[in-house]
């Protein structure tokens, strides 16, 4: 294992931001750090970066104990949310910055350093801007200059805060796509904090899940989508449909429809949760839990459907071909719950 | 940029009473100064300045600020970069301190240190049996010059690194910068405008001071003098145009700073842009 994280605890005064999270990341892995807000994610990141000092635990990297070398020793290229550009400097100066404050035995001559520059601004696509300062640049830009300079050290792990949190969502797809490509081509390892679970899930090799300064599960993308382990999880990862229910020996009761529990359900009482897409709607007449049609939005790709369940209210997402045909508001329906995950209810 | 705001019928009082207040507080007594000072001619305007007393209170106050704003420049710098860079126990207690000397009295700044250092005072017998003399000395007038110009720097650079934050410091150090490395490559240059101006206000200020200058002086002429109390001398002796010609020295100095700060604003306008923009 390249990265290894053992048992790392932070706290800040009296509020713990990490418990004893362990993690590793294979060489040239890409790994996000997915959580809400004060989840502990970016706490995990500075520790790493060497900005924040852990209260306890291990982190090791290609054999070494990071946590006994000082920031600027770890070569580690970190890239902030809010850029971070050194706001007096241009965009050239910026990026060389890393080499420029080697000593002087290690500096590369400046025609090396002039050198590296423009090949990282061709990389980042940013050739021609050298002489901008930062201010005269999109929010975009910003980012990608922040990329190059932390790519100017050579770094041997890249550490990413939220880097397109401030950015517009077309821009974010833009560079996330992007920045997937660099870390392919440069193929440092590669840790990236965000809340944003679709960026996560799209952008990573795999995916830890922080809640509460806890690493609650990890994964490949798909394997944590697909198996959340908990209600939170399952709920943070995307749209959720909730309904109370009961498992009973081999059967799951869902307001009068009964189906067989899947292998490893819960026992008692039950969430049952399900993705709005993973649901089908079917005639009354069909087995299945009834519900009544309140609203149709019929506008855009997918047509949200509406529907009350006994006192709950959900909403349903599917194509215009997968639904019946003259559906409309106030009409019994029965819903397939394609696959639906057990939770003890809460 | 705000969009404008059109306020019919108010806008041009705000504008007279705005104009008004300047005048009577502002540029008449300034313009005394001056016609009070040239009231014999300019070579009556000349002649009190060529007093060796006078040239003397020059070189002290001269001599004062170029000892108390270097130090008051380090110690801003330094108390700034605490407050807003880090989080420790007694933050709030330092920024209170740092406050004080604008919340008290000038007189009670140069009390201190008659009460400290006075032949009276806590360490007084000590110090004059060591041969050291603090009060009616140079060394009495920076002690008291340092108090009172010590907040000057620190405010005018603690919100602006409140606002930078410290992101760019922990960039510089991740891609392997060292402490003085980060604080002169990123740090200072960042702060520099801001620099500049509190050195500009504590440096009047350092030259103006008479309250606490005048508690710990002496008033021994030739010798512990500064500008202001030669001011307040020749004017009590009835020397108006003396006075006045001296005062118009400061006045001259404030004018200075003044244009120095607006052309550094025009000279710089488009760096300082993007730097607040950022």
């Amino acid at each position: 294992m390249s990265l290894s994280i053992k048992s790392v605890a932070k706290a800040f005064g009296r509020y713990p931001a990490l418990r004893d999270v362990s993690l590793e990341a294979r060489q040239g892995e890409f790994l996000a750090l997915l959580g809400p807000s004060g989840s502990g994610k970016t706490t995990l990141l500075r520790i790493l970066a060497g900005l924040e000092q852990a209260d306890g635990g291990e982190v090791s990297f290609q054999g070494e104990n990071f946590l006994s070398l000082p920031a600027r020793e770890r070569r580690v290229g970190m890239v902030f949310q809010h850029y971070a550009l050194f706001r007096h400097m241009t965009v050239a100066r910026n990026v060389a910055f890393g080499l420029s404050v080697r000593p002087r035995s290690q500096r590369p001559p400046k025609a090396e350093i002039d050198k590296r520059v423009a090949d990282l601004l061709r990389l980042v696509q940013l050739d021609g801007l050298a002489d901008r300062y930062p201010a005269q640049l999109s929010g975009g830009q910003r980012q990608r200059v922040a990329l190059a300079r932390a790519l100017a050290i050579e770094p041997r792990m890249l550490l990413l805060d939220e880097p397109f949190g401030a950015l517009d969502a077309k821009v974010r797809r833009e560079l996330r796509h992007w920045l997937r490509r660099i870390h392919d081509e440069t193929g440092v390892t590669t840790v990236f904090v965000t809340h944003d679970q679709e960026e996560a899930l799209d952008l990573a090799d795999r995916v830890a899940i922080l809640s509460e300064g806890e690493l609650v599960q990890v994964g490949p993308p798909q394997e944590v989508y697909e198996r959340p382990r908990s209600a939170f999880i399952f709920d943070f990862l995307g749209a959720s449909c909730r309904l109370p229910g009961e498992v009973d020996g081999g059967k799951l009761r869902v307001e009068g429809w009964e189906a067989p529990a899947p292998e490893g359900a819960p026992q008692g009482r039950v969430d049952v949760f399900f993705r709005p897409h993973e649901v089908s709607l079917l005639p009354p007449n069909e087995s299945g839990v009834s519900a009544t049609v309140r609203n149709i939005f019929a506008a855009g790709p997918v047509t949200r459907v509406e529907c009350a369940v006994g006192d709950e209210r959900l909403e349903i997402h599917g194509s215009a071909q997968s639904l019946p045909e003259g559906l409309a508001a106030g009409q019994p329906v029965k819903l397939k719950l394609v696959r639906p995950s057990l939770y003890p209810a809460a | 940029m705000n969009p404008r705001i059109e306020l019919p019928g108010i806008a041009p009082l705000l504008v007279l009473a705005a104009v008004a207040v300047l005048t009577v507080l502002i540029l008449l007594p300034l313009g005394t100064v001056f016609v009070e000072a040239f009231r014999n001619g300019v070579a009556g305007y000349l002649e009190p300045l060529r007093e060796p007393d006078a040239w003397s209170a020059i070189r002290l106050t001269l001599t004062v600020a170029a000892i108390s704003v270097p130090l008051n420049a380090i110690f801003g710098v330094a108390a700034a970069w605490a407050i807003a860079k880090f989080e420790f126990k007694g933050k709030s207690v330092l920024l209170a301190l740092i406050d004080l000397p604008f919340s008290v009295s000038p007189v009670i700044s140069g009390l201190v240190w008659v009460l400290l250092f006075g032949a009276h005072g806590w360490f007084g017998p000590q110090l004059e049996a060591a041969g050291i003399k603090v009060i009616f000395t140079t060394t009495g007038l920076v002690l008291a010059t340092l108090l009172v110009t010590l907040p000057f720097v620190a405010r005018e650079l603690i919100p602006l690194m409140q606002e930078q934050g410290s992101d760019e410091e922990a960039a510089a150090i991740t891609l392997g910068a060292g402490g003085f490395t980060t604080f002169f490559r990123v740090t200072l240059p960042n702060i520099r405008w801001a620099l500049l101006y509190g050195v500009l206000l504590c440096n009047a200020r350092a030259m103006g001071e008479f309250g606490a200058v005048s508690v710990v002086s002496g008033h021994i002429r030739g010798l512990t003098n500064t500008l202001p109390l030669h001011v307040e001398i020749l004017y009590n002796e009835y020397d108006f145009v003396g006075a006045f010609a001296t005062a118009s020295l400061l006045a001259g100095l404030g004018l200075v700073t003044l244009i120095v700060k607006t052309g550094l604003e025009l000279r710089y306008a488009g760096e300082l842009r993007a730097m607040r923009r950022h």
